[in-house]
C-alpha cells in the first residue's frame, strides 16, 4: 500500500468508526440513563403503598401492587442489560476510533525539524523560560493557598454562632456530671416483700459471679459428693423460682439473691439459706429515654443474665434493659438508673463487680468498635452516681470482668473483641491492652500467678503477663493456643494448669506456664455454666441437668461422678459453708448435709 | 479494491456486534412470571488465593519483561503490546484492583492503624514497582500500570504542554499525595479509590461523577500525554524519587548524542532535557529564604484552616449539630442528629470523638500543608535554576521509559540497520 492509499484507507476507517461511535453514543445517551433509578423511587409504588396502608384488606389493590412491582423490576433489569451492552459497544467503537485515528496519524509523513545551534545558544531564551516557570510555579502556590482558604470558608458551617469544636469542647462539663440519667432514690413503692426486716449488713461469702475472687476457685473443704434429687437425699431444700433467669446465685449472710425477669417485670429475689423461703422480691424499673417495646432480647439469654453482686450492705442488679439498681438487704430500692439503650445482639449478660465503694460495670454495646457505645463504668455504690466512665473501642461483648490484685496493684480486667484491657479500678485509667481475642466474646478472663488468661471460640486462648503499660500485644503475650476454646464458660486457672470447657462438652487442660495442651476430653452432654474448682475437684453443671465432678490433674481426665440435678442448669452454683446452691431452670436448691 | 475489502470487513464486524445486542434485547428471558422464589442472600466468596498469587506473578513478569524491552531490546513495539496486555489483565480483567496507586493508602493505614492489616498482595503491588524503578527507572509506568496504559494507547495527536504550565501543574501530585495521607490518617477514607478516573472504564459501570471523570481524562489523553500520570498520580511522586536515583535508566541515544533535538520533538511528555550551552544559574539567596519561610506559612495556614476542613467530616458535622440543638435550642433536627439520638449513644462521647477528630484535622492539615509548602518551595527554586547540558538526555524523574524517542534518534536508526 503506498502512502496516499494507506492514508485514505485509514481516513475511511476513522470516518466509519466515528460514525458508529456517534451512533452508539447517541443511542446510549438517548435511550438509557447512566444511573437507572431504583424501583423504590417510583411514584406509582408510593401511591399504591399509601393506598394499601389505608385499605390493607383490598385484594385488588394488593394484586395491582404486585403487578406494578413486577413490571418495574422487569424494566429495571432490562435497563441494566442494555446499559451493560451499551457500555461494551461504546468501548469497542472507542477502540476502533482510536486504532484508526492512530493509523491515520501514523500514515502522515512528517519531516523532522531540528533545533539550530543558534537557537540553543540564545541565552535570553533560556532565561525567559526559567522566569516563566518560576512565575508560574509561584502563581500556582499562591493559587493553591487561596484555594485552601476558599475551600475552608465554603466548608464553614452555616449554623448560628458556629465555632470550633475545639473551643466548645473546653467548655464541656465533667463526664461524671454531664447528661447522664442520674441515679434516683426511689420510694419502695410496688415492692413485694415477705418475711421480716432484720440485718442491715452481712458478711458476703459468695458476693458475685464465681465467688469472692470471681475466679471460680473454692478452698479445700467438705463438699457434697453424693445426692439424689428424686428421693431428696442430700438435698436440704428445693424451691421454685417464680420468674425465669440465667443469673447465678450470690449470698450475703443467710440470704441468697437472684435476679429474674421477663418482658413484663424484672425483679431481684431474696431467699433464706436455712429453708429456701422467699423473703422478698422487688421489681426494678428505671426511667428510660427509650421505649421498652423497641427492645428485642435474645430468648436464650433472657432478661436476667447478669449475675448480681453485693457488698454485704446492698445488692446490685443489672438487667437486659440496662436498668441497674441497688437494693438494701430488706428489698428496698436505694437507687435505680438506666444506662442507655442496650444495643446488644444477644442481650446484656456481663456480671457486676463490687470493688471498695464502687460498682464496676462492663457495658459493651453496638456492633462495631467505633460505634462509641461501649464503656466501663464505676458507679458510687451509695448513690449510683458515675464516679468514672472510660469509653472502649470494642463492640458488644458478653464477658464478665474480674478485679484482681497483681504486682501493679488492683486491676479491673475485661475481655471483648479484640482486646483484653486492664483498667485502674480507682480512676478508670487504662493500664494495658492486648489484641488477642476475637468474635462474640462471652468467657470472662481469669488470673493466676502473674498471668491473665483470656479465651474465646474461633480465636485464641492467650496468656498475658501483667505489669505492662499501653499496648502489650507484642511484649506481654506469653503464649497462645487454639484447641478446645471456650465459647461461653469462663476458664479456671491455677499456678500450673488452665482448664476450659466448650459448650459442646469439650474439655481441655493446658500447662499454664507453657501453653502445652496436656489433655482433652469430650463429655456426653453440653455445658454452658462456668466450672468451679472446689479443692482439687471441678464441679461442672451440664445443660441436661447433670453435675460432672472430676479432679483437675495434669496427666489425664478422669470422671469421678455424674450426679443428677433434675433440670437443665445454665447458672454457675455457689459454694458456701459445705453447701452447694444451684439454680436450675425453674428451681433453686441447696445441696448439703 | 483492497481498501474496500478492509472497510467492508470492518463494517461487517461492527454489524455482527450490534446484531448480537439486538438479538439479546428482542427476546428478553421471562422474569418474575408465575411463582417467584426469593433468592437466598449469600456472601460473596473471598478472592481466591491463587488469583492473588496470579496477580503477583503477572506483575513480576510484566515488570521483568518491561525492563527487558526498554533496556535491552529498546523496543517501542514490544512495550506497546505489553501495555495492551497489562491493560486487559490488570484493567479490564482484574477491574483495576488491586493497583499500585491505591496501595499507598493501604500501606499508610497499615502504619497508622494497628487494627488494620495490610494484605501481602497489596504490599507487593506497592513495593515491587518501586523496587524495579530503583533498578531500571519507571518501567512500571511504561507499560505495566493499567492507568498509564490507557493514556499511552489513546494518545493520538500529542500537544506539547508549555513549560511554565507543566511546571506549575507538577505541584498537584504532591498536594494529592499529602491529602491522601492526611485523610487516611484522620478517618481512614481512601480518596484515590473514590476518585480513580479510569475505574469506571475498566468496570464499564460506575457512578455518574466517575464516568464523567473517565470521559474527561480519556478525552484529554487524546491530545495531552498521560495527564493523570504527570499531573495527578500520587504514586508517581514516589516513582519519581526512586527513578531519580535509579541504578540504570534508559538512554535516548545508543552512543554519543549528535544534538539534533529530534528526540525532544518525539517525546510528548516533555521528559527530555535539551542540550544547552552556557553558564549554570543558581537560586538567589532570597529564594532560599522563601524556601525556608513557606513551610512555616503553610503550617500556620493549616492550623487555621484545619478545623474548617474538619467540618467536611460527617462525625464533626453531626456533633456540631447535636451540640447546637442541645445548647441553643434549635427546633429543627437533621436526619443525622435524629439517627444519632435513636442510636442511644452518649452525646458526650460524640463531642469528645468529634473534638478529637477536629484536633487530628488541625494537626494533620497543618503538617500536610507545611510539607507541601516545603516541596513547593523546592520546586520554586528548581524552576528558576538551569544548568548546562552537552547532550539531550531523558529526565530521570519524568521519563516513563516508553521508548518513543528511540526511533527518532538517527543513531538508533543507524544501529538497527
Amino acid at each position: 500500500m503506498n502512502g496516499v492509499k494507506e492514508q485514505n484507507t485509514a481516513l475511511g476507517l476513522l470516518f466509519i468508526s466515528l460514525l458508529f461511535f456517534g451512533m452508539v453514543t447517541g443511542v446510549f445517551l438517548g435511550f438509557h440513563r447512566l444511573e437507572t433509578e431504583t424501583i423504590l423511587d417510583q411514584e406509582i409504588l408510593d401511591s399504591l403503598q399509601k393506598s394499601l396502608l389505608e385499605h390493607s384488606e383490598d385484594e385488588h389493590l394488593k394484586e395491582a401492587y404486585r403487578r406494578a412491582d413486577t413490571s418495574l423490576r422487569r424494566v429495571y433489569f432490562l435497563q441494566q442489560r442494555r446499559l451493560k451492552m451499551g457500555s461494551f459497544l461504546l468501548l469497542v467503537t472507542l477502540v476502533s476510533v482510536l486504532v484508526s485515528a492512530r493509523w491515520y496519524r501514523g500514515s502522515i509523513r512528517r519531516e523532522p525539524t531540528a533545533v539550530s545551534m543558534a537557537e540553543r545558544q540564545d541565552e535570553a531564551r533560556w532565561v525567559r523560560r526559567a522566569k516563566a516557570r518560576f512565575v508560574a510555579t509561584a502563581g500556582m502556590i499562591l493559587f493553591m493557598g487561596v484555594g485552601v482558604l476558599l475551600f475552608a470558608f465554603i466548608g464553614r458551617s452555616d449554623l448560628p454562632e458556629s465555632e470550633s469544636l475545639l473551643l466548645f469542647s473546653r467548655r464541656l462539663p465533667d463526664p461524671a456530671s454531664f447528661r447522664e440519667e442520674r441515679g434516683k432514690p426511689l420510694e419502695p413503692s410496688g415492692v413485694e416483700k415477705s418475711g421480716e426486716m432484720e440485718e442491715v449488713f452481712q458478711e458476703a461469702p459468695w458476693p458475685r459471679f464465681r465467688g469472692p475472687s470471681g475466679l471460680g476457685i473454692v478452698p479445700q473443704g467438705i463438699w457434697p459428693m453424693d445426692w439424689d434429687v428424686d428421693s431428696g437425699r442430700g438435698i436440704l431444700w428445693r424451691v421454685e423460682v417464680p420468674l425465669p433467669g440465667n443469673s447465678s446465685p450470690i449470698l450475703a449472710g443467710n440470704r441468697i439473691f437472684l435476679t429474674a425477669g421477663d418482658e413484663e417485670t424484672r425483679q431481684v429475689l431474696c431467699f433464706q439459706t436455712e429453708d429456701g423461703r422467699l423473703l422478698w422480691r422487688t421489681p426494678v424499673q428505671a426511667d428510660r429515654s427509650w421505649d421498652l417495646d423497641d427492645l428485642y432480647v435474645f430468648g436464650e439469654t433472657g432478661y436476667a443474665a447478669p449475675t448480681p453482686a453485693t457488698d454485704g450492705r446492698y445488692v446490685f442488679a443489672l438487667f437486659a434493659t440496662a436498668d441497674v439498681a441497688a437494693l438494701d438487704l430488706q428489698g428496698n430500692v436505694v437507687w435505680v438508673r438506666n444506662m442507655g439503650w442496650p444495643d446488644s445482639s444477644y442481650g446484656l449478660s456481663s456480671s457486676l463487680v463490687v470493688w471498695e465503694d464502687k460498682l464496676l460495670l462492663q457495658l459493651d454495646r453496638g456492633s462495631m468498635p467505633d460505634d462509641g457505645l461501649s464503656a466501663v463504668y464505676a458507679l458510687d455504690t451509695a448513690s449510683g452516681e458515675i464516679v468514672w466512665k472510660t469509653p472502649r473501642p470494642v463492640p458488644a461483648s458478653w464477658s464478665s470482668p474480674i478485679v484482681v490484685e497483681t504486682i501493679a496493684g488492683w486491676e479491673f480486667i475485661t475481655c471483648a473483641d479484640p482486646y483484653v484491657i486492664s483498667y485502674d479500678p480507682l480512676t478508670g485509667r487504662e493500664r494495658w491492652r492486648a489484641d488477642c481475642i476475637y468474635g462474640d466474646v462471652a468467657p470472662g478472663p481469669v488470673y493466676a500467678d502473674g498471668l491473665v488468661f483470656a479465651t474465646n471460640e474461633r480465636s485464641y486462648l492467650a496468656a498475658i503477663r501483667v505489669g505492662g503499660e499501653g499496648d502489650v500485644t507484642q511484649t506481654h503475650i506469653v503464649w497462645k493456643a487454639e484447641e478446645g476454646l471456650s465459647d461461653a464458660a469462663s476458664p479456671i486457672a491455677t499456678e500450673e494448669l488452665l482448664f476450659q470447657c466448650h459448650s459442646y462438652g469439650i474439655l481441655t487442660c493446658y500447662d499454664a506456664k507453657t501453653g502445652e495442651l496436656l489433655w482433652d476430653h469430650e463429655l456426653k452432654g453440653a455445658s454452658w455454666a462456668s466450672p468451679t474448682l472446689v479443692g482439687d475437684k471441678i464441679y461442672l453443671p451440664g445443660e441436661d441437668g447433670k453435675m460432672f465432678i472430676f479432679p483437675l490433674t495434669r496427666d489425664r481426665f478422669e470422671l469421678e461422678k455424674v450426679l443428677d440435678l433434675g433440670e437443665p442448669v445454665f447458672a454457675t452454683p455457689a459454694f458456701v459453708d459445705g453447701s452447694i446452691y444451684v439454680r436450675t431452670e425453674d428451681y433453686l436448691m441447696r445441696i448439703g448435709e | 479494491m483492497r481498501r474496500r475489502a478492509w472497510i467492508g470487513s470492518f463494517l461487517f464486524c461492527l454489524l455482527c456486534l450490534v446484531s448480537v445486542a439486538r438479538g439479546l434485547e428482542r427476546f428478553p428471558p421471562p422474569e418474575f412470571e408465575g411463582v417467584y422464589e426469593m433468592p437466598h442472600p449469600h456472601h460473596p466468596a473471598p478472592a481466591a488465593e491463587w488469583r492473588r498469587g496470579m496477580d503477583i506473578v503477572m506483575l513480576s513478569c510484566a515488570l521483568i519483561v518491561a525492563a527487558y524491552l526498554a533496556h535491552k531490546r529498546r523496543s517501542r513495539f514490544g512495550l506497546v503490546w505489553l501495555a495492551v496486555f497489562c491493560l486487559i489483565y490488570f484493567g479490564f480483567y482484574r477491574k483495576g484492583c488491586v493497583c499500585s496507586v491505591g496501595s499507598i493508602q493501604n500501606i499508610a493505614l497499615g502504619f497508622l492503624d494497628p487494627m488494620y492489616m495490610v494484605s501481602w498482595p497489596v504490599l507487593v503491588f506497592f513495593a515491587l514497582p518501586l523496587a524495579f524503578t530503583l533498578l531500571f527507572g519507571r518501567v512500571f509506568c511504561a507499560s505495566v500500570c493499567p492507568l498509564g496504559a490507557v493514556q499511552e494507547l489513546v494518545l493520538v495527536k500529542p500537544v506539547r504542554v508549555p513549560g511554565w504550565l507543566d511546571s506549575c501543574l507538577s505541584l498537584i501530585p504532591y498536594a494529592y499525595l499529602i491529602a491522601v495521607l492526611v485523610v487516611v490518617s484522620i478517618n481512614g477514607s481512601f480518596l484515590v479509590c473514590r476518585y480513580d478516573p479510569f475505574v469506571s472504564l475498566f468496570r464499564l459501570s460506575g457512578p455518574r461523577y466517575l464516568v464523567v471523570l473517565a470521559v474527561l481524562f480519556v478525552g484529554m489523553s487524546l491530545f495531552v500525554g498521560r495527564p493523570y500520570c504527570r499531573f495527578i498520580c500520587p504514586y508517581a511522586v514516589l516513582l519519581r524519587i526512586c527513578s531519580r536515583w535509579s541504578w540504570r535508566h534508559v538512554d535516548v541515544a545508543p552512543s554519543e548524542c549528535v544534538v539534533c533535538s529530534l528526540c525532544h520533538d518525539a517525546c510528548p511528555f516533555d521528559a527530555i532535557r535539551p542540550s544547552r550551552p552556557g553558564p549554570r544559574s543558581n537560586p538567589r539567596t532570597w529564594m532560599v529564604g522563601l524556601f525556608l519561610l513557606l513551610p512555616v506559612l503553610g503550617f500556620g495556614l493549616g492550623q487555621w484552616a484545619g478545623p474548617l476542613f474538619a467540618r467536611q467530616d460527617l462525625l464533626v458535622r453531626t456533633a456540631e449539630r447535636v451540640w447546637m440543638e442541645e445548647s441553643f435550642s434549635l427546633k429543627e433536627t437533621t436526619p443525622e442528629s435524629e439517627a444519632f439520638r435513636l442510636g442511644g449513644m452518649d452525646p458526650l462521647f460524640l463531642y469528645r470523638a468529634a473534638s478529637e477528630r477536629e484536633k487530628r484535622f488541625q494537626s494533620g492539615v497543618a503538617w500536610g500543608m507545611a510539607l507541601w509548602a516545603m516541596v513547593a518551595g523546592w520546586k520554586l527554586m528548581t524552576a528558576a535554576r538551569s544548568r548546562p547540558r552537552e547532550r539531550y538526555e531523558a529526565d530521570r524523574k519524568e521519563c516513563f521509559s516508553c521508548a518513543r524517542c528511540f526511533m527518532s534518534c538517527p543513531l538508533e536508526r543507524k544501529r538497527r540497520l
